[in-house]
C-alpha cells in the first residue's frame, strides 16, 4: 500500500480496473464480484466507505455496500439510492472519477450476468423454480439427506385435466390457472420446503417429512379442502418418493415419485379425493 | 456454479421490493445475519413470508433475518 500511495490517482485506479477486469472473468457470482469490487475501492484510498447503485432493467434500482455488510440506519436506503445510478464513495473521490465510473459498469455487468442466471433457473409464469433450479436444490438436499440421514419426500403433481381446461378457457386461462397453482403452492408450503413448475401443467414439491402420512396434511393445507381455478373445480394428483428410505439420486427420485403418480391416476387419486392412495 | 450465499442475496434481491441485501456473522459471532432492505411502496404484502421462505430454503442454521422497512416518506426505519 505504501508504494501505491506513492502512485497517482488514475494510475492506481487503472491498475485497480484492470484486475477487477481479470476477476469478473472467474468470479463464482454478480453479486459477490461486486461487494468484492468495493472492498477493493474502500482498501485502494482508505475509503470510509463504498456503496453501488445500479439499475437493472428487471430489478430496478439495487443498493450494494462494501463487502456485502448490512446498511447502517443512519441513512435510509431511498436516500443513497436517489443518488442515482454509480459507486458512490465518502469522500468522493473525484480524481479518480472516471476509473470509479469504469468499474460501476463492470458492476452493472455482473449484475445482469447474476440476474441472467437467475431467469434461467426459475419459471417466467409462476415465479417458481424451474426444473434446472429445482434439481440444484434437489441435488443439495439428497446430499444432506445421504449425509445426515435425514429424510425428505419428493413429489411430483400432475394437474388433472389441464388439456381440457385449456381447450374451455383458452390458453390464457390456463396460463392463469397455473400462476394461481403456484401461488397456492408458494403461499400454502412451510419454510423450507421448495416448489417448482418442473413441466407444462406439472409441478414439484421438495418437502421435509417423514412419510405419506406428514404428505396427506400438507395437501390438505395446499388444496384448501376444495379444486382451484377460476370455477374452483381443478384438481390434482400427486406422486411421492422418500430421500433415502426409497431412492437416494435425482433420476431415481423423480422415477419412483412418477410411478406413484401415474398409479395414482390410474386409481383416480385426485387430492382430496382418495389421499390414501398416494403412494 | 454460485454458492448457497451468493443465490439467497440473488433470490432475496429478485423480490419485488428489496433493494439491498447484506450479510453478516450475528451479534454472537456464529450465526448468520441478514438483512434485507425493503421499500414499502413497491413490496408485496406476503413479502416478509417470501423473504423467510427464501432464507429457510438456502440457509440451513444458524441465521437470524433483519428485515429494514423504508417508507419512503421520512427518516425512520422499522
Amino acid at each position: 500500500m505504501a508504494e501505491l500511495g506513492r502512485e497517482p490517482k488514475s494510475e492506481r485506479g487503472r491498475a485497480l480496473l484492470t484486475d477487477l477486469v481479470n476477476e469478473l472473468a472467474v468470479a463464482p457470482s454478480g453479486v459477490s464480484f461486486i461487494a468484492s469490487c468495493l472492498d477493493r475501492l474502500v482498501e485502494a484510498w482508505d475509503l470510509r466507505a463504498a456503496r453501488a447503485v445500479i439499475n437493472d432493467s428487471v430489478l430496478g434500482l439495487q443498493l450494494f455496500n462494501a463487502g456485502r455488510r448490512p446498511l447502517e440506519l443512519d441513512q435510509m436506503p431511498s436516500s443513497l439510492l436517489a443518488r442515482g445510478s454509480g459507486i458512490h464513495t465518502e469522500p468522493t473521490m473525484v480524481e479518480a472519477a472516471d476509473d470509479i465510473d469504469a468499474i460501476a459498469r463492470l458492476c452493472e455487468v455482473a449484475l445482469r450476468m447474476d440476474r441472467l442466471h437467475y431467469e434461467s433457473l426459475h419459471d417466467p409464469l409462476t415465479g417458481l423454480y424451474n426444473r434446472r433450479g429445482f434439481d440444484e436444490h434437489l441435488a443439495a438436499a439428497i446430499s444432506r439427506s445421504v449425509r445426515y440421514g435425514w429424510s425428505f419426500g419428493l413429489v411430483i403433481i400432475d394437474l388433472d385435466g389441464f388439456k381440457g381446461i385449456n381447450d374451455r378457457l383458452g390458453h390464457q386461462g390456463g396460463d392463469a390457472v397455473l400462476r394461481q397453482v403456484g401461488e397456492q403452492l408458494r403461499q400454502g408450503l412451510r419454510s423450507g420446503d421448495i416448489a417448482a413448475r418442473v413441466g407444462g401443467d406439472e409441478f414439484a414439491l421438495l418437502l421435509h417429512i417423514d412419510g405419506p402420512t406428514s404428505l396427506d396434511l400438507i395437501l390438505d393445507r395446499l388444496h384448501g379442502g376444495g379444486g382451484i381455478g377460476p370455477a374452483g373445480d381443478v384438481r390434482w394428483t400427486p406422486g411421492l418418493a422418500m430421500c433415502p428410505d426409497e431412492a437416494s439420486t435425482v433420476d431415481d427420485l423423480y422415477r419412483v415419485a412418477d410411478q406413484r403418480l401415474y398409479e395414482a391416476k390410474a386409481a383416480g387419486a385426485s387430492a382430496g379425493s382418495a389421499r390414501s392412495e398416494v403412494r | 456454479m454460485t454458492t448457497d450465499l451468493d443465490r439467497l442475496e440473488l433470490e432475496l434481491r429478485c423480490l419485488p421490493g428489496v433493494v439491498a441485501v447484506g450479510l453478516d456473522k450475528d451479534a454472537n459471532g456464529e450465526g448468520l445475519l441478514i438483512q434485507a432492505v425493503v421499500l414499502s411502496p413497491v413490496a408485496p404484502t406476503d413479502l416478509r413470508s417470501r423473504i423467510r421462505r427464501i432464507v429457510d430454503a438456502n440457509v440451513r442454521e444458524g441465521a437470524s433475518l433483519e428485515i429494514l422497512v423504508d417508507s419512503m416518506e421520512t427518516a425512520g426505519a422499522t
